[in-house]
């Protein structure tokens, strides 16, 4: 039924595909921006700012925690969303969550931005395409600080702990303060240097700094992580308007000793971690530009001259770039930066609907295409089958005409031979004859004392003019047989290779036999006749076939190569029962054959035809299995010598 | 063997002609060489000997030579010397009645053997020539009524039986009897029927 579409229909069907597929696409573009709003869940850690406007859309900032009871009132956080309230549209609410609550809340889009640490977000920004707007950063002399890192702290006269290894076994404290310690970070310095907590060594929070120091000061604990710099901030807020070096801030700076101490320019504080960018705050993937734009600009509004160094409240400079978190952290998955461009106007489930509908609908028309173009395909196939098999019909047509030609010329030749043969046997039997009659009729007027030394010259005489007679005899034959009919052009022996190779192929095929070619590449030309050289490599590899008529996985290889610098061989190797010594020397004699049928004048005729090319045509066999013919021919810069010689001898 | 018997050598090739020739002369024979048949036939005086001739001739071929000596009624013993020894040629050319066929090369024994055979056929043959010659002569001399009397004596039968057949007197028969006789120089019987015999007339 379907084959019986025509054309006009299938472009018809053809077309209407193609504009679904615009339409699709153009339902998937964020041609306008509409905004979202969501509403926001309130969880037990959830406090509501009051809002003096109820008309303000309500935002809400889930931010990490891991303090449960963390709340706004007198957080490093408030004068974050003091700032961010300021707007006049929006009011945002923070939402302390731990991590896993903050996935959960992610997962269900219940957050309209989310602030964490650097490792969870590079964590989630891909999965839940949350997007970082600004890091939290720290204002310290015009030098902003938006990296972390963490710094290991022992007692200066504590000569047990000189680098982290010597942790192992000891009581280590961690230090709190409003989460300022990152768990995941925390996890990831601590297996960096094989220290694992309850395996090999005891770790305690502490939420307090003062707490800590004292601990550490009485040897409650043996160390104290902390963030880096967060020990000396301590001090400072004793003394608010010092502004000194870090250090200066803290008599316990000199007492204390930072194990692995590196220096890095981001920060300036010694650490024994790594460092990390800052916390982000990151915008969730409904969230428009506009917004963002709007939470940003608060942000950044500092007021550096005011913005005291280590000011307890969290500032905020310009994003810093994740990825290197994401490298390090999970090398899995794929490094992209959130694309924004991806919403969509449509609500999820009227998408979902829609695009189940179109790919269905595309589907169908797939099917129907398919189907008919199975009866083109089926159609295809059995025009190549018919196609193959006439090639293959014509390529047998041709390997049998380039037998006959082969076995017509091989015919010609012998039949001419054959006439010479009996004319010669004839012409030859002439001066035999008379110099066995003289050398005979000598002997006899000997024995009978009849000779006279005059006879007796003569008849020498006679017996060797007759010899030479014969000797020319023979040397005709020779320059006829030399002669004959050549038309000699340059060629390569390569594509000579190669056309032989295309003839013989079904032959190869019938009797399953390999052929293996090795053939070096530019070499130079031939001066040769095409023909009669393709009549001795046919010959030659005609043997090869024959001989190998009850070998299980006869091989042929067929070598080309340059030899000797103005020579090239071409050898025809089998893998075969090989030569016996005996026939080894005769193969090449004329009417020498192995064969139950057959006139052994192959090898003579080819021999002949190199041996006009001024090559040699020779066999040996293998070292391990088979024979090998082989014949050479000069190249061209040969023949060009030679002539050149000839030139000069003329 | 009579002396002046002839061994005629017949072959195109010179060289072949020539060692021949030297050796049938080694044996004391007189040779006279031909380059081809036809010379050989233009120049035969009926010598008595024989003919050593190669078959592939240019020319007429040593074959059609054998039926022109055929035909010219020359009886001397042929012996072909060839290079292209086949069997149906051999057998042609013997039942032709050729003497011998030898091939070449040959040995000279052989040869000369064979020559010499030859020549002694040929003797014989000529003497035989000669004698029914002669025969074919005295029949000549002989008048009608002694022929008639030839043929019935050599048949067997009494003067009285020959008198009454040619109705004449037993007188005459014996008369005629007697010149016959002498004629015929046969001294018996016997010997008037051999001559007539060899003479085949009768």
């Amino acid at each position: 039924m379907l084959l019986l579409l025509t054309p006009r229909i299938k472009f018809f069907y053809a077309s209407l595909n193609f504009l679904l597929l615009i339409v699709y696409c153009l339902l998937l573009s964020p041609a306008y921006g509409q905004e979202l709003s969501f509403e926001e869940e309130n969880t037990a850690n959830t406090i509501t700012a009051p809002t003096s406007d109820t008309k303000k859309i309500q935002l809400s900032i889930g931010i990490l925690s891991y303090t449960p009871s963390a709340s706004l009132k007198n957080s490093p956080w408030e004068e974050t969303f003091a700032r961010l309230n300021t707007h006049q549209k929006y009011h945002f609410s923070p939402i302390f969550l731990s991590s896993e609550q903050l996935i959960d809340a992610l997962e269900n889009d219940r957050l309209d931005f989310v602030i964490c640490d650097a490792i969870s977000y590079a964590n989630f920004a891909k999965q839940h395409g949350i997007l970082r707007l600004l890091t939290r950063s720290n204002y310290y002399s015009e030098q902003i600080i938006s990296s972390e890192g963490l710094s290991v702290h022992v007692l200066n006269n504590n000569s047990k702990i000189s680098q982290l290894n010597d942790l192992k076994n000891k009581n280590i404290g961690i230090l709190d303060v409003n989460s300022s310690m990152s768990r995941l970070f925390l996890d990831y310095f601590l297996s960096q240097n094989k220290l694992f907590p309850n395996d090999n060594i005891f770790l305690e929070i502490i939420n307090n700094t003062q707490d800590a120091l004292n601990q550490l000061y009485t040897g409650q604990i043996d160390a104290l992580i902390s963030k880096s710099g967060l020990i000396y901030s301590f001090k400072h807020q004793e003394n608010s308007t010092d502004r000194k070096t870090p250090e200066s801030f803290s008599p316990y700076a000199q007492k204390l000793r930072i194990l692995n101490p590196h220096q890095n320019w981001q920060i300036p504080f010694l650490h024994s971690s790594i460092l990390i960018p800052e916390w982000p705050i990151a915008k969730s993937w409904f969230i428009d530009e506009t917004l963002a734009n709007d939470v940003i600009t608060s942000l950044l509004d500092n007021d550096i001259e005011s913005a005291s160094f280590f000011s307890d409240q969290y500032q905020w400079s310009i994003a810093k770039n994740y990825n290197a978190v994401s490298k390090l952290f999970f090398p899995d998955k794929i490094q992209q930066e959130y694309n924004t461009e991806s919403s969509d106007n449509f609500s999820p489930k009227i998408q979902y609907w829609l695009s189940f509908i179109i790919i269905c609908f595309l589907v169908i028309m797939l099917i129907l295409h398919l189907h008919s173009s199975k009866g083109l395909n089926s159609k295809l196939t059995l025009s190549k089958e018919s196609l193959e098999q006439e090639i293959k019909e014509r390529q047998f047509a041709q390997e049998q005409a380039l037998n006959h030609q082969a076995e017509l010329a091989h015919v010609a030749r012998l039949s001419t031979m054959g006439e010479m043969a009996s004319g010669l046997a004839h012409e030859l039997n002439q001066p035999l004859s008379a110099i066995n009659t003289y050398v005979q009729g000598s002997i006899r007027r000997i024995n009978m004392g009849t000779d006279k030394p005059e006879d007796l010259i003569y008849a020498l005489q006679q017996t060797a003019q007759q010899a030479e007679r014969a000797a020319g005899i023979i040397r005709r034959l020779r320059s006829f047989v030399r002669k004959g009919e050549s038309h000699k052009t340059y060629s390569d022996i390569n594509h000579l290779v190669n056309e032989v190779n295309h003839f013989l192929e079904i032959q190869l095929k019938n009797k399953s036999v390999k052929l293996v070619l090795e053939l070096e590449n530019d070499l130079p030309p031939i001066l040769a006749d095409i023909i009669q050289i393709e009549q001795v490599l046919i010959n030659l590899l005609k043997n090869a076939i024959e001989s190998m008529s009850e070998i299980e996985n006869p091989e042929i290889i067929l070598r080309t190569k340059r030899r000797d610098h103005n020579l090239i061989e071409l050898c025809v190797i089998d893998s075969g029962h090989g030569i016996s010594k005996d026939k080894l020397k005769r193969i090449f004699n004329p009417f020498f054959t192995t064969k139950s049928s057959g006139m052994g004048m192959g090898l003579s005729i080819s021999s002949s035809i190199i041996e006009a090319h001024n090559g040699t045509l020779y066999a040996k066999n293998n070292p391990i299995l088979g024979a090998q013919f082989c014949f050479t021919l000069p190249t061209q810069e040969e023949f060009n010598q030679e002539e050149m010689l000839h030139k000069q001898s003329t | 063997m009579s002396n002046d018997a002839i061994v005629f050598v017949v072959d195109d090739d010179e060289a072949v002609r020539q060692s021949t020739a030297w050796l049938i002369e080694s044996i004391g024979l007189k040779v006279i060489t031909f380059i081809s048949a036809d010379e050989f036939l233009e120049n035969y005086n009926n010598e008595s000997g024989c003919v050593v001739m190669d078959v592939r001739m240019p020319g007429m071929s040593g074959l059609e030579a054998q039926e022109e000596m055929k035909s010219r009624k020359i009886s001397l013993p042929l012996i072909f010397i060839t290079g292209h020894g086949d069997v149906p040629m051999a057998v042609r050319a013997l039942k032709r009645g050729a003497f011998d066929f030898i091939e070449k090369p040959f040995n000279d024994q052989i040869l000369l053997d064979s020559v010499q055979r030859g020549l002694k056929h040929s003797d014989e043959v000529m003497k035989s020539l000669i004698k029914h010659q002669s025969i074919d002569k005295r029949i000549a001399t002989l008048t009608p009524r002694e022929k008639e009397v030839m043929m019935r004596v050599t048949q067997g039968k009494p003067n009285k039986v020959i008198a009454h057949e040619l109705n004449v007197s037993i007188k005459t028969v014996e008369v005629h009897r007697a010149r016959m006789m002498e004629k015929m120089e046969a001294h018996s019987v016997a010997e008037l029927v051999k001559t007539t015999l060899i003479s085949g007339q009768f």
